[in-house]
């Protein structure tokens, strides 16, 4: 199995048979986005100061993929971490959002977790047909340490509390182990063992909410 | 909490989790689970609760041999009697 990142989990976990991703379903687009920081915060790249985020250093070479959520917090630092979610999820035409999207996308395409290919009706979208062997290989790995006895990984809290979110457990798991790993997410949360997670789990909830506000 | 290893550094170590066989053997969570529980993978754990480890090395070699057996068409029971006459060897 190939190492893959946060985000690039993520996202294979979220394209559809068909390799699409719409950008209208503001959960999984704004998860995505969650993914990037996340990854980025976990890797020292960029760093939470209370409710803002702003850069330490370059952006790593292998890191490249990320580039579009980097450059935004570079250019707008110290910069409100709803700001940067804000920025990618509600703007007008999703440029953003697609391109972070092709670009992790595309790391996929590379790693042979993905087929990069073009569909509709003009054969003009490009789609991401994933690999169902890579796909299960994540959902596994979710499984066999979630649902086992011990330590976690802050990766696998994240992806879970990310899939979580997007809404995406329900795809791979049973109503019992999506109980159990609910129940493990809690108790993590409860804990205060990764506050980091935990924050950005309270940010995406957060922006929920005000994305149902705005449409009422 | 820790990050998650990378291949290279789950390569390198003597001992590794039922995640980390998942990762080296793309074989599924349940099979090693119920590997485990028919004693088909003996492990190391501290302390009831904490993590189980397993030897890299000899338990990726057990599961692939396990899959040889499973591949030969042979049942649990078949494979449980193969491998407690190689313990007993």
């Amino acid at each position: 199995m190939k190492d893959l990142s946060l985000t690039q989990e993520y996202l294979l976990c979220t394209l559809n048979e068909k390799g699409k991703y719409s950008s209208f379903d503001m959960e999984k687009g704004a998860c995505l986005v969650a993914g990037g920081v996340l990854e980025l915060l976990m890797d020292g790249v960029v760093c939470l100061d209370g409710k803002k985020i702003a850069t330490t250093g370059q952006l790593p070479v292998e890191k490249e993929y990320l580039r579009t959520v980097y450059e935004y917090i570079r250019r707008e630092e110290p910069v409100k971490l709803e700001s940067v979610m804000e920025h990618f999820s509600f703007s007008f035409s999703d440029k953003d959002l697609y391109a972070l999207m092709g670009d992790v996308g595309d790391t996929l395409a590379e790693a042979g977790c993905v087929q990069k290919g073009m569909a509709g009706l003009l054969g003009k979208t490009v789609v991401y047909l994933p690999d169902p062997q890579a796909k299960d290989g994540v959902i596994q790995k979710i499984r066999a340490e979630l649902l086992e006895d011990g330590e976690l990984s802050e990766d696998i809290v994240a992806l879970t509390a990310l899939l979580q979110k997007s809404g995406e457990l329900s795809r791979y798991f049973s109503a019992y182990e999506k109980k159990a790993l609910k129940a493990r997410l809690k108790s993590i949360k409860d804990s205060c063992e990764n506050q980091l997670v935990t924050k950005m789990v309270e940010y995406i909830e957060s922006l929920f909410m005000m994305a149902i506000i705005a449409s009422t | 909490m820790a990050r998650q290893r990378s291949m290279e550094a789950i390569l390198a170590s003597d001992y590794v989790t039922i995640g980390e066989l998942v990762r080296l053997t793309g074989a599924r969570y349940s099979t090693l689970k119920f590997y485990t529980e028919e004693g088909f993978l003996p492990f190391k754990q501290e302390e009831q609760g904490l993590t189980r480890r397993y030897k890299r090395e000899q338990t990726v070699e057990r599961i692939l041999y396990i899959k040889s057996l499973r591949g030969e068409g042979k049942t649990i029971p078949q494979i449980r009697e193969i491998l407690e006459g190689k313990e007993d060897s």
